[in-house]
Parts: C-alpha cells; sequence; structure tokens
C-alpha cells in the first residue's frame, strides 16, 4: 500500500473511524498513565496531545489535495496548522517546567455523569436516522432526565412529551422546518 | 430642516393601528426568534416574509425590521441566563452577563442588556438618519484588502480577551480557524478534511457550533459539578434584581462608544452584528478603568457588547438603503422583501419613495421604545 494509498483511504468514512479509534487508544492510554503518575496538568496534556493528534492527521492529509491553480488548497490549513504546533510545544515546556495553573478541581465531581450523557448524545444522534427526531429526542428527554435524577414518573412524560408536542406545532406543522423521518417512519407509513 | 419635515411625515405615516401592531409584533417575534438558540435574525426575517405578501409596502418592511431589530436583543436574553447566546452576536455579551447571573445578579444582566440594546439601536438610527449617503460612500471603498485587515481585527480581540493565557487563547483561535478549513475550498473547489462526507462539504454552520460550543458545554460543566442535584434555599433579595438610573448613567460613555463602533461597523457589507459586538467588547474592555473585571461579571461588558449589536441594525441599512448592498444577512432578506413589493433599494428609493423611507427610519424608533417600556416595566413591576 502506497502512502498515497493510504491517506486516500483515510480520507474515507472508514478512515475517519480509524483515526477516531486511534484517538481515543492514544488519549485513554494517557490518561490511564497520568492518573497513575498523579499529574496536576491531566486534563491540559490530554488536550494538547489531542491537538497535535489532530494537527499531524490534517497536516497529512493536506498533502493528498490535489492542486489546482497556483496555490494549493492545503496551504492555509498547514499555515494554522504550523500555529497550533508552536503553541502547543510552548503550553508543553510551560507544562515540564511547572509553569502553567494546576488543572482546576471541581469537588465532588461527577466525571462520570458526564460522560454517560456524551454517550447518550452519541446515541441520540445515532438512533434519529433510525426512528426518526421526534420518537428519538423524546426517549432521549425521558432518559436525560431520569439519569439526572428526576423521579416523578407523570412530569417525565408530561415534559417529554409536551416539548415534543410544541416542536411539532410549532416548527413542523407552523413553520414547515423539515425533520428527519428516520427508517422506522419512512416504512410504517410509507 | 427638510430631513425633519420628512421624518415628521414619517411618522404620520405609522400613526395608526396597523402599522403599530405589525411593529408589536414583529418585535414579540423578533425577541422570540433572538432567544432561540437555532433560530437567527435571518431566519426570523425570512420565515415572516411570506406573510408580508398582502399587506402594504411600509407596513411590511415595518414588521420585518421591527423582527430584525428585536431579534438582537433578544438573543442577550439566554446568554446573560443560561450561557447560551441566542444570536451569534450575543456571544460577547455571555462573556460577563452570565457571571452576572452566577452572582445572583441575573436582573444586572438583563436589565443593561435591555438598556444597552435600546440606546445602541436609537444611536444607529440616529446616524443612519443623518449620515445614511456619506456612509454609503464610504461603503463602497471597502475592497477585499480592507476587509481581511477587519477580519485580522476581529481576531486581535482574542489577544485582548485572553490576558495572560496568550497562548491558549491563540491556540483555541487557531483551531478554529483549521476547523474553519473543513468543506469545500472556495477558491479551488477542493474538498478538505470532508472524509467523503457529504455533509461536511459545506463545512460547520454557525449556529450548531453556537450552541455545541456554548449550551452542551455549559450542561456538561453543570453536570460535572452536579448542582443538578441541588436546589435552591432561601429568597433572592429582589431588591437589587434590576439596576437603577445612577447604575444605567454610569454606562453611558461604554454604551455610546460601542454604539457608534457597532453603527460604523454595521456599515461595511458583510461584516455584521458578531464582529461588531466583539469589536466594541474589547474596544470596552480596553478604555475601562477595570479592564481586570471584565470577563468576571463587569455590567460595562455587556452594555458594550449589546449596544454594538443593536446599533449595527442601523448601520446595516445604510448600504442596503442607499446602495442596494446588504450590511447583513438579514439585510438580504429585506432586499427580497423590498422587491416583492416592487421597489428597487438604492439611492433612487429616497427620492421617489421618501414616505416609505422616512416611515421606515420613524418605525425604527417606536419599534425601540415598544422593545423597551414593557420589558422593562415588567421588570420594574417584579423587582417591588
Amino acid at each position: 500500500m502506497t502512502i498515497q494509498g493510504i491517506v486516500t483511504f483515510l480520507d474515507s468514512p472508514g478512515g475517519l473511524l480509524l483515526l477516531l479509534a486511534i484517538l481515543l487508544g492514544i488519549e485513554t492510554l494517557a490518561y490511564l498513565y497520568l492518573r497513575r503518575k498523579k499529574s496536576p496538568y491531566k486534563g491540559q496534556i490530554l488536550v494538547l496531545l489531542f491537538l497535535v493528534y489532530l494537527s499531524l492527521v490534517f497536516l497529512l492529509l493536506s498533502f493528498a489535495f490535489p492542486v489546482k491553480g497556483q496555490v494549493s488548497a492545503g496551504v492555509t490549513p498547514r499555515l494554522w496548522i504550523v500555529g497550533i504546533l508552536l503553541c502547543t510545544f510552548y503550553l508543553a515546556a510551560r507544562i515540564k517546567k511547572g509553569k502553567e495553573t494546576y488543572d482546576p478541581s471541581v469537588p465532588g465531581s461527577q466525571l462520570r455523569m458526564v460522560f454517560i450523557f456524551i454517550v447518550l448524545c452519541v446515541g441520540y444522534l445515532t438512533i434519529i436516522d433510525l426512528v426518526g427526531f421526534f420518537p428519538a429526542s423524546f426517549l432521549f428527554l425521558l432518559i436525560g432526565m431520569r439519569l439526572l435524577s428526576y423521579t416523578h414518573p407523570a412530569g417525565l412524560i408530561v415534559l417529554s412529551l409536551g416539548w415534543i408536542i410544541f416542536l411539532y406545532v410549532v416548527f413542523y406543522s407552523l413553520l414547515s422546518v423539515p425533520f428527519p423521518e428516520g427508517l422506522l417512519l419512512s416504512y410504517l407509513w410509507g | 430642516m427638510e430631513l425633519i419635515t420628512h421624518l415628521l411625515e414619517g411618522f404620520g405615516h405609522i400613526a395608526g393601528i396597523a402599522p403599530f401592531l405589525a411593529i408589536v409584533a414583529g418585535v414579540i417575534a423578533g425577541i422570540f426568534v433572538g432567544a432561540m438558540p437555532g433560530l437567527s435574525p435571518s431566519m426570523g426575517v425570512a420565515i415572516l416574509l411570506p406573510f408580508t405578501f398582502k399587506m402594504p409596502p411600509l407596513i411590511g418592511l415595518v414588521l420585518l425590521t421591527a423582527v430584525y431589530l428585536a431579534s438582537n436583543y433578544g438573543g442577550s436574553i439566554t446568554a446573560v441566563t443560561i450561557n447560551t447566546p441566542g444570536t451569534p452576536s450575543a456571544v460577547a455579551t455571555a462573556f460577563d452577563g452570565y457571571p452576572l447571573t452566577l452572582q445572583g445578579k441575573a436582573g444586572w444582566g438583563l436589565g443593561v442588556s435591555l438598556v444597552a440594546s435600546t440606546v445602541g439601536g436609537m444611536v444607529g438610527i440616529i446616524i443612519l438618519i443623518l449620515f445614511s449617503q456619506p456612509l454609503a460612500a464610504v461603503a463602497v471603498k471597502m475592497h477585499p484588502a480592507e476587509y481581511f485587515a477587519l477580519a485580522l481585527f476581529g481576531l486581535s480581540t482574542v489577544a485582548s480577551l485572553a490576558g495572560r493565557d496568550w497562548a491558549k487563547a491563540f491556540t483555541s483561535a487557531l483551531l478554529g480557524l483549521l476547523i474553519n478549513t473543513i468543506g469545500i475550498d472556495p477558491i479551488s473547489g477542493v474538498k478538505r478534511y470532508t472524509f467523503g462526507e457529504t455533509n461536511l462539504f459545506d463545512g460547520f454552520d454557525f449556529i450548531p457550533a453556537l450552541i455545541g460550543l456554548f449550551a452542551l458545554s455549559e450542561v456538561f460543566s453543570k453536570i460535572e459539578e452536579g448542582s443538578w442535584k441541588t436546589r435552591l434555599s432561601g429568597e433572592i433579595s429582589k431588591k437589587e434584581q434590576w439596576p437603577t438610573f445612577k447604575d444605567y448613567w454610569k454606562l453611558k460613555w461604554a454604551t455610546l462608544q460601542a454604539s457608534v463602533v457597532g453603527t460604523l461597523i454595521g456599515i461595511f457589507p458583510g461584516a455584521g452584528s458578531a464582529i461588531a459586538s466583539f469589536v466594541a467588547y474589547d474596544l470596552g474592555k480596553r478604555t475601562s478603568k477595570h479592564p481586570e473585571t471584565f470577563g468576571k461579571g463587569n455590567p460595562e461588558g455587556v452594555a458594550a457588547a449589546e449596544a454594538a449589536n443593536s446599533a449595527s441594525v442601523g448601520g446595516a441599512m445604510v448600504p442596503l438603503l442607499t446602495l442596494g448592498i446588504p450590511g447583513s444577512a438579514s439585510t438580504a432578506v429585506l432586499i427580497g422583501a423590498l422587491m416583492i413589493h416592487d421597489l428597487a433599494p438604492g439611492p433612487l428609493l429616497f427620492t421617489e419613495r421618501p414616505d416609505l423611507v422616512y416611515g421606515l427610519f420613524a418605525s425604527m424608533f417606536v419599534a425601540n421604545a415598544v422593545m423597551f417600556f414593557p420589558v422593562s416595566g415588567e421588570a420594574a413591576s417584579g423587582s417591588r
């Protein structure tokens, strides 16, 4: 496989998934390592790693852009990438010397709940195309409120359903804003 | 003298039930549209445009202009209360508006944004009326080099906002610029970083980015803090809910300065209220006696951002009415409204239809008053 072939593959939906998986792997390993080291700069280092990874990936992909005219379409992104890399190396040097402020500490941090919510958001976006916007939004609101410790059953149903009805009446009926129907509704209603 | 005569005639043209109802409806719709994070002023104007087909030209334009004007204020409501700007131009308002809410002074944020919006809107209209012709001559002298300089100037506000953390601020700005390259290159037509996804051909829209960066980040932040588990205890003191006239008076220079800056930037086609609010906020910070308090709940920051973004409405109307060139996305839709009613925007509009032009100017004054008095009266009665 040539470099051009690799870059072409990376610039495809499959390549994007692979890049995201590599990023997730790098960030997870880094997080575990930094947690073991009890680094006060955990968050900042993870962000810098993400920036360096993103910059290098975008830099690699920019060399595959076809050159049309005198200047390649990759020149502008490369300009920003150089700036990002310089700033990240500067910040990394400051972290190494201990000159940066520590990561802010949040008492009683509920980081686990944040990740659960991110997974919920990703799941919501995924099922919109499957079941349609309105059913997906109803489920998202229901599960989201329940996760945030709202337990009143009637309140859960009324708030979720009420918001969906509001969206349907104002945006769908009155303003004719198209919402994704989803495969399920398309199959049921034709 | 002739100007005053025309303006008084303009007030005469809108002195009726129908124009007044159009203004009120426009202001209410505009505030709603502006407050909703998914809707922008141009969308609000575009959505209501078909409703104006059957209306007389003046009533239709009055309605749409009121929506445009009020939606610039409406964005500040959610910016101040939940750190989710309803419009791109309210982003700078959130910098100091939301910290005020966190300090239990949401009334201050909302009150200052309302008054500053009204004053800014009025200043913008006054400059529009008095200086539209000479300012239009300046607007046509803006070439790509000047636009680049303006964009660079807008980005330089990042340095001012960053303070000591300049490296992090620059990194964020450069990351934003890099993400903005995703999509089809407008010069060469090359697909950059689209990964074969047709949805990425147009890059990222401003509104989804705004919602993700402000609304979702605030949601995640609150979830991390666990503040969804706590309930408010005790009463918030009603005495301090809204600023007094003396408090507003202290902000007069910040507001007036931002109003002039906002109007001047609004004149340049394509510059928009977002750049106006950022530049005015930055200028307000540099000229303030306490710049270190900006970003921590300084009402001057709210006043500067809001005055500029409302004043830019008057500025954007200058090239629209005098040259037929839209100053912003919303005025681009207004051109459609003018054409639907068989009116050609440009210098001849002032001579052929002065009733329409000055009626529009008068309606903008009334719309600002309609926006200010009911909302502030409601707030004042709530604070007693």
